[in-house]
């Protein structure tokens, strides 16, 4: 992300619950494209195969639930949505692979006939529910694309323990008039 | 529980308390007894709120004993809200309590003639029912109050709101929680209109001196509920998903399949989704000294409920469940978690079902009552349901009439009983069971999802046309079957995934009771209840055209995915062919 400007900051562990609300919406990232959910999870954020099979076992490709991870091709501009099981008949339905998936066959993902090009690119990612604490580290260490308004408004909900942890360049006129910015967090227990 | 105490409350000279053996619906439960009685002894011809129709009300298989999740409490009815049959559950203590006094069922019949209000009091000795119009028109909370003051602490309370004595549609019948509070509602279908119509305001369930249930085989029992509650521990939506976060965890997982209905039915997806989701709630909860994780009754292992304090702390509700956030967040256009929680708490002292009024403020929204998205326009238009106004009384009604009262064309409802969270179109499954449930519009009636282990119906190829329709009965099969049990439906998660949770289940009932009964078996009870079921809707005179979802899901797309309902009137007649 040549062109965007950068910002990093290192908060204590018990900031991170502070960036849910963020992913729950959705934050862009930029990854490579063209590949499968799967290896771009492995690839991009060194998520194993085990923690998605596992964990992972609910998918969300542009609003359509996916039931092969390992087939699902991410194109630039997608959005991907992340989510443990879930209950009640909805949750079991919408489960990747599950034995209810024919009840919601109107919305399940199948690719686009002409495959999408390979490449950098952005995507919308969202994360829900068990997968919040255990994967938002590793995106907020990979960076996520804000835009500044957002991040200004996370900063100013929060608490005054949370600004002590990393407080924001506010006269760096260049972060705040960019389109985005690319924020990075380090989640310790040493200040900056 | 080898004992059914019948009250009839319409007899001459005042009501009339008599016992009589368990018989024919011995070693059965909840929603089998509510449903098997019903249709054996109700005229499904009458009128819901006459004296001819009864309540009955039915502690599980296994409530009252040491095995987990075994509290939920059925309750019977015509439904004067739909004309069929009706089951409501809910948690609480009064399940535990009323199976350990021993009785397998109440039965409320007859109609008293007079303006007198009711209370019953059921010991171990005795059931006592006594005149007490001073609980006239209190709701749920002061109810609750007034009578612990009398009969103390160590008591379950069972009750109805001024919805259910002014005999709305709308209305539920409360039960307290390990707190003493009224916040477990059978909520579905109107059946606090008919304890209203049997005068009865409250029923004191107090089993001192008596111990849990006894197994017939104990060891069993233990180890099997060891292995079962071990299953539900282990699994990560029993485990740590519903603790964690609560039904409404689906929330941001709905809206972002383009199934969250929105605006009364007009869009998938919400853009305050992410405020009402049960992350955020669960987040609220903890930071105002609340807690995320709770159970509504002793004996819950997987605790997916939760207590909501307001901004000052001070409790204001329990944890509002998905269908509620739901109900009153989305569907009206409202995404402040503040409101839905006091709209919750609203619900809970009137004594209304949380679905149905909240679909019925989106209906107001749509005729012009309110805007959507307006917080206090929807608190003021329940406000007029608890003062009783000519207004409120048709907004308790339900969200059928309140159309039709209003002239909104677009109203969500199966059988008169409204849709709830999940949207037909995007789900076509789920529209299946709204569609031909025996219970009105219900998520819950094919809400188990064991029905891979359990084989109902054989093994379904999820690839065809037809799964749909096979796994929409199945799922009704698989939960008449947990329903009777007694047991929450949310072990269904565990037992989907885990085949030695489902064994520890069975095992459990077999300990319990000494009996060999298979996986089959169960299936059977399921197909017995719902044929019950589905006769007593033939019988009120419901036919194949009333299995259908309103015209517009078939005519109206809706965004993301612009889809229409598919299902073909010959494929939804096909559900209850075995
Ligand atoms: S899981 Fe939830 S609904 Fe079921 S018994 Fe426990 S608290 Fe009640």
């Amino acid at each position: 992300m040549p062109d965007t400007p950068s910002l990093e900051l290192q908060l204590p562990k018990d900031h991170l619950a502070n960036f849910f609300p963020l992913f729950q919406e959705g934050v862009e990232v930029e990854v490579e494209v063209g590949h499968t959910v799967r290896q771009m999870l492995m690839e991009q954020f060194n998520i194993s195969r085990d923690y998605q099979a596992n964990r992972i076992t609910t998918i969300f490709l542009n609003h359509k639930a996916v039931d092969d991870a390992a087939a699902a091709l991410i194109e630039d501009g997608a959005t991907l949505a992340l989510s443990g099981a879930m209950p009640g008949l909805v949750g079991a339905t919408m489960r990747s692979g599950g034995h209810l998936a024919a009840m919601r066959d109107g919305m399940t993902y199948r690719n686009p006939e002409q495959a999408p090009a390979t490449g950098r690119g952005r995507i919308r990612l969202k994360l829900f529910n068990l997968l919040l604490p255990e994967l938002a580290p590793r995106i907020l260490l990979h960076g996520i694309l804000l835009e500044p308004q957002r991040l200004r408004s996370l900063f100013a909900e929060q608490p005054e323990s949370f600004h002590t942890g990393g407080r924001l360049p506010t006269a760096d006129k260049r972060l705040w008039e960019n389109e985005h910015l690319e924020l990075r967090v380090l989640f310790g227990d040493r200040n900056p | 529980m080898d004992k059914i105490v019948r009250i009839d409350m319409g007899a001459e000279g005042g009501p009339k308390v008599s016992f009589e053996p368990v018989g024919e619906y011995a070693g059965l439960g909840g929603r089998a007894v509510t449903s098997l009685i019903i249709s054996k002894e109700v005229n499904p011809l009458c009128h819901p709120l006459g004296d001819e129709n009864k309540l009955v009300i039915a502690p599980g298989m296994l409530s009252g004993t040491s095995g987990a999740m075994s509290g939920r409490l059925s309750v019977g009815c015509k439904s004067p809200l739909t004309g069929t049959i009706k089951e409501s559950n809910a948690g609480g203590q009064a399940a535990q309590v009323l199976a350990r006094i021993g009785y397998a069922a109440i039965i409320l019949e007859g109609k008293p003639k007079g303006d007198d209000l009711y209370k019953i009091i059921v010991t171990p000795d005795d059931v006592k029912v006594e005149i007490d119009n001073s609980l006239k028109m209190l709701n749920n909370y002061p109810l609750i109050e007034k009578l612990r003051a009398q009969y103390g602490d160590k008591v379950a309370y069972m009750s109805i709101g001024s919805a259910g004595e002014r005999l709305m549609l709308a209305s539920s019948i409360a039960c307290t929680d390990p707190e003493l509070r009224p916040t477990r509602h059978c909520g579905r279908g109107g059946v606090g209109a008919v304890m209203g119509s049997k005068r009865v305001k409250a029923i004191i369930l107090d089993d001192a001196g008596r111990k849990q249930r006894a197994p017939k085989n104990p060891d069993a029992f233990r180890d099997a509920n060891r292995i079962f509650v071990e299953g539900l521990r282990k699994h990560p939506v029993t485990g740590e998903g519903l603790p964690a976060y609560g039904t409404n965890v689906l929330t941001n997982v709905l809206n972002e399949a383009g199934g969250y209905p929105t605006r009364n039915f007009t869009s998938g997806v919400f853009e305050g989704g992410a405020k009402l989701s049960g992350e955020s709630l669960a987040e609220m909860e903890t930071r105002r000294g609340g807690k995320a994780t709770h159970g509504c009754h002793r004996g819950c292992v997987i605790q997916c409920s939760g207590i909501f304090n307001d901004k000052d702390g001070n409790y204001l509700t329990k944890q509002p469940e998905y269908e509620t956030v739901w109900a009153h967040g989305g569907h009206c256009g409202i995404d402040d978690l503040d409101t839905v929680a006091k709209l919750d708490y609203m619900d809970d002292n009137f004594g209304l079902d949380t679905i149905e009024m909240g679909v019925t403020i989106g209906i107001a929204m749509q005729a012009g009552l309110a805007e959507f998205g307006d917080s206090e326009g929807a608190i003021r238009l329940l406000e007029e349901v608890g003062k009783g106004t000519p207004l409120g009384r048709t907004l308790g009604s339900g969200a059928g009439i309140t159309g039709k009262v209003f002239g909104v064309e677009k109203v969500p409802v199966v059988k008169n009983q409204a849709i709830p969270a999940y949207d037909p179109r995007p789900i076509q499954g789920i529209g299946v069971t709204y569609a031909t449930t025996t219970m009105g519009a219900d998520h819950t009636a094919g809400y188990a999802i064991a029905t891979n282990i359990l084989k109902v119906g054989g093994d379904v190829d999820p690839l065809k046309t037809e799964g749909q329709i096979e796994l929409s009965r199945n799922l009704q099969i698989a939960t008449a079957a947990i329903d009777s049990t007694g047991m929450c439906l949310f072990i269904a998660f565990a037992i989907l995934d885990q085949p030695e949770t489902f064994q520890a289940y069975i095992d459990m009932l077999n300990a319990f009771y000494g009996t060999e009964l298979t996986a089959d078996d169960v299936v059977e009870l399921g197909k017995k209840v719902l044929t019950a079921e589905r006769d007593f809707n033939k019988r009120a005179g419901f036919t194949s055209a009333d299995d259908r979802l309103p015209r517009y899901f078939y005519t109206d797309p809706i965004a993301p995915h612009n889809q229409t309902f598919s299902m073909s009137d010959e494929e939804l007649d096909g559900v209850y062919n075995w």
